[in-house]
């Protein structure tokens, strides 16, 4: 289990160190960098704002935002501040969550998505094996969190609510938010073996 | 697989000691309320210990989200995007706060999407400056033709053309948009169309009844430029004494804009001659070998401009 978690955190680093090194030449302006770039992060940064997003056409344009931005904006990363991957991901949850907010398909949205059973989607909508493998593992670390941890986690993430949100969604007060939130990320960075 | 009782304690204790924490966690999850941000950036700016805790946390959402494979035709056209929209000069100003750059950033950058996004609508009037060329231009190299329109960056242009090529046929890159004759001047005309600001894509899905394979078609064109370039996958390689015939149909009858054959694999793609009048259809015929003046079959592939 634990050389397990191990492998997997180290794929992600060495992932995000390649994010990194192609946002530092597509700020140099290269095109085919941006390519691989697309290549490497596209699946996750789609998936992310589909699932905030739902719609897929909205999703579409979202992406298409985000990665003319990340075009305009690699030459203002600071690599000290963090890897590319989470630049971008961070970017694209922004951006979908903007959306979200923005519209009105936004507000008629069914209360539910945020904490519908992930077991669910992964069963409808994985075909491969690597994804079910992780999708495995992630449901494992999500079950060993408290039901308001996973529920403010979920809602914040995939539900695109703030903690203010989230707080007024659970009825519960946005300190306990907080701190559920915090000590539930903390727990799941463990149980995913991510490295510090 | 319960071993982490050891955390409790960060679950107790002053709610302030955990703040830098709290808000990271928070931060990766994009659940920061407004007022948090300037907070939480100033402990990022102070304290490894944040900057560890915002990218390990970024990492443990990161696994929480699933893949999900985008289709095609997106990359086509931010490729197709990337390549005539400058980036921005990095500001030594702003450079220090960028993990928030794209916040900071967004009002600009944004805007050319709209002006560029494909969804654009079709000029009304499209110009029909070489309308008599399609008549001429069948057997002359187009390119003589597109040499003089050539905008600067063909590098740009180029790599634009392979990711539209690549994405709509799946070819491999370098090979599928050089191959089937055409040459570099032909990808840079098919970069160049599909950059314009109005143009436009459809795609249509058939199946060959003789042999159940699918045949995808899709045509780029820009009212603008009054050019077009049709993409073929899947379409049956003709023999040799025959050749698909490309027409722009408009009123006045079908004008041919050239011919073309598939590869082994049914894929091909290559910029009409000729000018495209604003609602023009494109068909695709069978024809002998050379192409005829008129189709002589009906069209296999009929695609509206309008």
């Amino acid at each position: 289990m634990p050389e397990e978690a191990e492998a997997i955190a180290t794929t992600e680093v060495s992932d995000d160190d390649r994010a990194t090194a192609l946002l530092s030449s597509v700020a140099d302006g290269s095109q085919e960098a941006f390519s691989e770039l697309y290549d490497l992060l596209a699946p996750r940064v789609f998936g992310l704002i589909q699932r905030i997003l739902v719609d897929r056409a909205q999703a579409e344009e979202v992406a298409q935002e985000v990665f003319l931005e990340v075009w305009q904006t690699a030459t203002r990363f600071a690599p000290n501040k963090g890897g590319a991957r989470g630049w971008i991901l961070t970017m694209a949850h922004r951006r979908a969550v903007d959306r979200v907010r923005a519209s009105q398909a936004g507000r008629d949205r069914d209360v539910r998505i945020g904490i519908r059973d992930r077991k669910v989607e992964y069963d409808s909508v994985s075909e491969d094996v690597e994804l079910k493998l992780e999708s495995e593992r992630v449901d494992r670390a999500l079950r060993t969190l408290s039901d308001i941890q996973r529920q403010a986690i979920s809602l914040a993430y995939h539900g695109g609510l703030s903690q203010s949100e989230v707080a007024e969604r659970l009825g519960i007060p946005l300190g306990t938010v907080k701190t559920r939130i915090r000590d539930g990320m903390i727990k799941l960075r463990e149980e995913l073996g991510v490295a510090l | 697989m319960n071993d982490t009782n050891r955390d409790d304690d960060l679950t107790v204790g002053e709610p302030h000691d955990d703040a830098p924490a709290t808000l990271a966690a928070l931060s990766a999850l994009g659940a920061l309320d407004d007022g948090e941000v300037a907070e939480f950036e100033r402990y990022l700016a102070s304290s490894d210990e944040t900057k560890a805790d915002a990218r390990s946390f970024a990492a443990t959402a990161d696994l929480l989200a699933s893949d999900i494979e985008p289709p095609a035709s997106l990359k086509a056209s931010i490729m197709s995007m990337i390549a005539t929209t400058p980036q921005l000069p990095a500001d030594a100003a702003t450079a220090p706060a960028s993990s928030e750059a794209p916040t900071a950033a967004s009002s600009a950058p944004v805007a050319p999407v709209a002006a560029a996004a494909p969804s654009t609508l079709a000029p009304s009037s499209p110009t029909t400056k070489a309308s008599n060329a399609a008549q001429t231009a069948r057997t002359s190299k187009a390119q003589q033709k597109a040499k003089s329109r050539w905008y600067s960056g063909p590098a740009s242009a180029l790599v634009a053309a392979v990711a539209l090529v690549a994405v709509l046929l799946g070819a491999n890159v370098l090979t599928g948009v050089l191959n089937n004759g055409n040459g570099l001047q032909e990808a840079l005309r098919l970069a160049h169309i599909n950059a314009q600001p109005d143009a436009m894509r459809e795609t249509i899905r058939l199946t060959n009844i003789n042999d159940e394979k699918q045949v995808t078609a899709t045509l780029v064109w820009s009212g603008a430029l009054a050019e077009s370039v049709m993409i073929v996958d899947g379409l049956a390689k003709l023999p040799n004494e025959k050749t698909y015939e490309l027409w722009y149909i408009g009123e006045d009858g079908p004008i041919s804009a050239g011919v073309f054959n598939t590869d082994r694999v049914g894929e091909s793609w290559r910029v009409l001659e000729g000018a495209m009048s604003a609602g023009d259809a494109v068909g695709v015929t069978v024809e002998p070998a050379g192409g005829s003046e008129q189709p002589t079959t009906d069209p296999l592939i009929v695609i509206h401009t309008s």
